[in-house]
């Protein structure tokens, strides 16, 4: 089973072939700005160098910084 | 937050009648007996702003270091053409004090910095980050942890935006939250105009909430708000670690 990514906003989850990632490297592999989105697993926030395995789905949001 | 003391005056029992049917003059009381600090006044700031000196609450302080600029009308609703190069928390003063001059506002022109920013959060029962940068936001994020004080986020850009309600102790920090953010990255903000209207008004929401004791915060819940959907996903947040508030 493949890791199940929820980026908000968009209507279905994309879907990444690898057994195991660094948040990081997903992000990179999604053409996402590390800077710019938050990871959730469960609830639980992640960051750059926790992983995600096989089979598991994360939650992807950007964060906004005006004012 | 303090109790519910003093009365309302035949003005206000006037001015708020349309409320107080909602939260009674008690409710009533405790907005008038509340203090807020607003970090802030451009888009975000102006909606809050407006809302909460309209609505009653006791006393405000707003701190901004910026000069108004053409650039920023098209969504900093408290300025108009000449206002222009004054400084912003100089004419939000002026314009809310003939919106309501029952609210005590303290105007502060100047940059948030560690050095001077606790003597604010510690006079404030809640604080509202209406920033615009997250150099500045964990600043104050800090200084709310170390003094146990509310924290209202919001953030706004395109068409979308995040508004959450940080309680220390309760909940992750702002820094720990969004601890992936380049903190010294400033860039102008790219908004529609109506989005910091939009969210600035879920702050004040978060506000009334923690001030009168009803409804549901969003305490460890962050809100993404997309105005192109119509829609507010609430993200919850249940585990997290963090680099300040564990300090």
């Amino acid at each position: 089973m493949p890791v199940k990514v929820n980026i908000t906003g968009e209507r279905e989850p994309r879907i990444v072939e690898v057994s195991r990632i660094r948040v990081k490297d997903l992000l990179a592999k999604l053409g996402l700005n590390p800077t710019e989105y938050v990871v959730l697993k469960d609830g639980e926030i992640l960051v750059d160098d926790d992983e995600v395995v096989d089979g598991e789905a994360v939650t992807v949001f950007t964060v906004k910084s005006g004012g | 937050m303090r109790g519910v003391t003093g009365t309302l005056s035949p003005e206000e029992l006037e001015r708020y009648s349309r409320q107080i049917p909602v939260i009674g003059v008690e409710g009533q009381l405790r907005l008038k007996n509340s203090s807020i600090l607003v970090a802030g006044a451009g888009g975000l700031g102006s909606a809050v702003l407006h809302y909460l000196v309209a609505m009653g609450v006791g006393r405000i302080i707003v701190i901004d270091e910026g000069l108004v600029e053409l650039s920023n009308l098209q969504r900093q609703i408290l300025y108009t053409v000449d206002d222009i190069g004054k400084p912003k928390v100089t004419v939000a003063y002026h314009k809310l004090k003939k919106l309501n001059p029952n609210v005590e506002i303290t105007p502060v022109h100047a940059r948030i910095t560690e050095e001077i920013i606790d003597d604010y959060v510690k006079s404030v029962d809640v604080v509202v980050d209406a920033l615009d940068n997250w150099e500045t936001r964990f600043i104050l994020d800090k200084a709310c942890w170390r003094l146990g004080k509310p924290l209202v986020h919001a953030g706004v850009g395109e068409f979308y935006g995040q508004v959450t309600t940080i309680i220390p102790g309760k909940t992750p920090c702002l820094r720990c939250l969004f601890q992936g953010v380049d903190k010294t990255e400033k860039k102008p903000v790219i908004v529609m105009g109506h989005i910091p209207g939009l969210l600035g008004l879920l702050e004040v929401n978060e506000v009334v909430k923690i001030i009168l004791g009803v409804g549901e915060p969003l305490i460890n819940k962050l809100a993404l708000f997309n105005a192109k959907t119509n829609s507010m996903e609430i993200v919850e947040i249940k585990k997290f670690e963090c680099q300040v508030c564990h300090e």
